[in-house]
């Protein structure tokens, strides 16, 4: 199968999806955190992190009963040919949608900061077409542009972090259990599907060597991201104070905005929109790739590349439905991240099948040596 | 062969990426440093606004000669933003807001009526949450007219430039930016506080302040001659969004040093043996300013204790105050009347009923939910608080003489 060559290391995939997760952080997820936690929001994040990483295991228990496969070969084989791929469709209809949140989400945010005169259907045509051309080079290579982009992204992130430290009044992160733990738990546990997009991954399962590899990719990724998160949204109540940061949807760029170190350091706005332009292409990339190869995968397609086209010009159509910007905030957050437990639920069904029916692929080489 | 397509339609692309929509010639725009904000007769605002002339303001040798730097002029509007339209009637250049650096805001609004624009500076992209807020006792308007630096040619760089002298004077609060004031209005445990500034008309008999610290000086009263005709001195005290009062420089100087964010400052204190004489002293911060809260409850109770250190730059009264007696006696004195300011500063804030000082931050700190804080509504336990101050002032240096020195010795009554 030509169209599916490549591999991805356990270190590129926890890049790609630490990038694929973390790109949420330049948007309003840490606004999330702070409407859940207040001056506790970094216990939300890390609670979601926790259980993401949770909700994650049975896509590592299926990477490992069934190294290189996909999402939609394994469902196929555990659930059968008619059950299989309809969740297969059910899983990549829900990638299909955030891929359509993320592109009008981010198009939004362009114009709301920096190119307000600037039509949203040229940011989101300009968006889908570049996606589309790197889902088409393949995951690997999306893969590996997330790993090579990591420093630059990672840097422009932190330095905005680093650089706000100095306005950072602690005492706008008490007290310290928030609106109590009990509230921050059940809070955290809403929006733990925050992480759902994990099963890109499992997706993309057919380009890991083995089980290590996804295993790695995935807990390492989630890990990433709720520390990102929780430093993020630290610093950002840190400096508005919990009922400031609940209202800001662009809190990187909130951040970017107070960077002032005299006349010497200013608007470092300008060069923080470079990242999160870089991050929202290697979101959208991922999301569109895995939504074209499980849907190739549930239609038995040769190839997931004629896809992508006319999957890029749907997405890119149904993306200019919702009316506005908050619109676009209601569908994440209403509908995105409770349908994401239903996604997670997928694998869990998978791997409980897979056990019952004693399904795994046969042992072979070095992946089954891992998955033993 | 088969990348050449691709390749000429990504080429093709490139237009669509260069955002120019947004495209605008740096000549095309006309650029606001200052804002004033008052009433409007006829719509909610009027809206004075300090454009730059870049040629002006870049001096004469780049043919900036006698023009003034900058263009004054006030449109009225319900908002800022649209101001914008009043102004596109007669201001050729695009209107930006982008380098806005002060918002100025006449007191008379701020007591009525408070800081409804605050929603705009933080929701309008233009606008930068950096930029100050100064509160004027004149009409904002009256104010940017009359600003007209002598030593600059860029009025708010001067602005800037006094605000700076929070470090060496501390006569002016640690932050008014519109970033701290509006995260301060959504919190319980302080108020925010900010730049205030005065006209001066030497001609009118106007109050005049006092450098007894008991009186002190705020904007508009500084014992001056000759200098532009304003001051930005002492500060704004807010009850949520509304103007309670205004802070003389030495109380907001003990406002910076129960803050903990005093630095330094010149100050004349008055002399334990010679009454009508004054010891000028280099003050310094010692060590960081503790504060306890002994107490919460119906009346909680804050213990805060400053600790200084100082160095003598004048006393004229020739006592020799080095003598290991005579130090501590001075110290004692120095002591005792920062204590009386401080002491003035929490009663005027408690009648005002605002923590300005911000001793709920050490409150919030022991509640364990943000419900339980809330319900304890710290901003009306504060007015009842019972604070203890005290300030230990260390005398370290005696400048570049140890003993009296002729002249004051001459001067002084043995």
């Amino acid at each position: 199968m030509g169209a599916y060559d490549g591999h991805i290391g356990a270190r590129e995939g926890s890049v790609l999806l630490f990038t694929v997760l973390g790109s949420m952080l330049f948007l309003q997820y840490p606004q999330y955190l702070v409407s859940v936690g207040g001056p506790a929001a970094w216990q939300a994040a890390l609670l979601v992190a926790l259980f993401g990483l949770v909700l994650a295991l049975p896509i590592v228990a299926l990477g490992y009963r069934f190294p290189g496969r996909g999402l939609a070969e394994i469902s196929r084989e555990v659930a059968g040919s008619v059950f299989g791929p309809l969740l297969t469709l059910a899983v990549s209809a829900w990638i299909a949608v955030a891929a359509l949140v993320t592109l009008r989400n981010f198009t939004e945010t362009f114009v709301i900061t920096i190119v307000p005169d600037t039509p949203p259907s040229v940011l989101i045509i300009s968006g889908s077409l570049l996606s589309v051309y790197a889902a088409y080079r393949g995951v690997e290579a999306v893969a590996r542009t997330a790993l090579a982009l990591l420093p630059v992204i990672a840097a422009g992130g932190l330095l905005v972090l680093i650089f706000s430290l100095p306005r950072v009044d602690t005492t706008l992160l008490f007290p310290i259990w928030g609106f109590g733990f009990d509230r921050t738990l059940m809070g955290s546990l809403y929006y733990a599907s925050t992480a759902a997009e994990v099963i890109v991954l499992l997706a993309v399962g057919h380009a890991f060597r083995d089980g290590r590899s996804l295993q790695h990719s995935s807990l390492r990724g989630i890990l990433l991201f709720g520390l990102a998160a929780a430093a993020t949204v630290a610093v950002l109540v840190g400096i508005a104070g919990a009922p400031l940061a609940r209202q800001e949807p662009f809190p990187l760029y909130f951040l970017a905005r107070l960077v002032y170190l005299g006349r010497f350091l200013q608007r470092t706005e300008a060069l923080i929109v470079m990242f999160w332009i870089l991050a929202a292409l290697i979101r959208l990339s991922a999301l569109m790739s895995a939504t074209a190869i499980s849907l190739a995968g549930a239609l038995r397609l040769p190839d997931y590349r004629p896809l992508l086209f006319p999957l890029a010009t749907i997405l890119s159509a149904l993306s200019l439905l919702p009316k506005d910007y908050v619109a676009v905030l209601r569908l994440d957050r209403e509908w995105m991240r409770p349908l994401g437990f239903a996604v997670l639920a997928v694998p869990l069904l998978l791997w409980l099948l897979a056990v019952v029916r004693g399904k795994a692929a046969a042992p072979s080489g070095e992946a089954a040596g891992h998955a033993s | 062969m088969r990348r050449r397509p691709l390749l000429g339609a990504l080429l093709l692309l490139l237009p669509l990426l260069t955002g120019c929509w947004n495209k605008m010639e740096l000549e095309e725009g006309a650029y606001v440093l200052a804002v004033g904000i008052d009433e409007g007769k006829g719509s909610p605002y009027a809206v004075t606004v300090v454009i730059a002339k870049p040629s002006a303001l870049a001096g004469e040798k780049n043919g900036g000669g006698d023009e003034p730097p900058v263009l004054t002029t006030t449109a009225e509007a319900p908002s800022l933003a649209s101001a914008r339209a009043v102004l596109h009637g007669y201001v050729g250049r695009q209107v930006l807001f982008h380098h806005t650096m002060v918002f100025f805001v006449h007191e008379e609004l701020a007591r009525t009526k408070g800081l409804p624009f605050l929603d705009e500076l933080l929701r309008f992209r233009q606008i930068r949450e950096t930029a100050f807020l100064v509160v004027t006792r004149e009409p904002a308007a009256d104010f940017l007219r009359a600003l007209k630096p002598e030593l600059e040619k860029d009025p708010v760089r001067f602005i800037a430039q006094l605000t700076y002298h929070y470090r060496t004077s501390g006569t002016l609060p640690a932050a008014s930016q519109i970033r701290a004031v509006a995260s301060l209005l959504n919190v319980g445990y302080a108020q925010p506080v900010t730049y205030y500034a005065a006209l001066v008309d030497e001609g009118s008999p106007a109050k005049k302040g006092s450098p007894d610290p008991r009186v002190g000086y705020a904007a508009g009263e500084l014992p001056r001659q000759g200098g532009i005709p304003v001051e930005m001195i002492g500060a704004a005290a807010f009850r949520q969004s509304r103007m309670v009062g205004v802070l003389t420089a030495e109380e907001t100087r003990a406002l910076l040093m129960l803050q903990n964010r005093f630095q330094s400052a010149y100050a004349a204190f008055r002399d334990p043996r010679q009454p009508g004489q004054y010891v000028t002293l280099h003050l310094r911060r010692g060590r960081p300013t503790r504060i306890v809260l002994e107490r919460l409850g119906e009346r909680p109770a804050i213990r805060a204790e400053v600790i200084l250190e100082a160095e003598v730059v004048a006393m004229p009264s020739g006592v020799d105050y080095s003598e290991p007696g005579a130090q501590e006696e001075l110290e004692r004195a120095v002591a005792g009347q920062l204590e009386e300011t401080l002491q003035a500063l929490i009663r005027k804030t408690q009648e005002w009923r605002v923590d300005v000082v911000g001793f709920g931050r050490y409150a919030i700190a022991r509640f364990p939910t943000v419900q339980a804080w809330e319900s304890y509504s710290w901003p009306e336990r504060y007015p009842e608080a019972e604070v203890h101050t005290s300030v230990r002032v260390s005398l370290r240096r005696y400048g570049l003489t140890l003993s009296p020195t002729r002249a004051s010795e001459e001067g002084s009554v043995q």
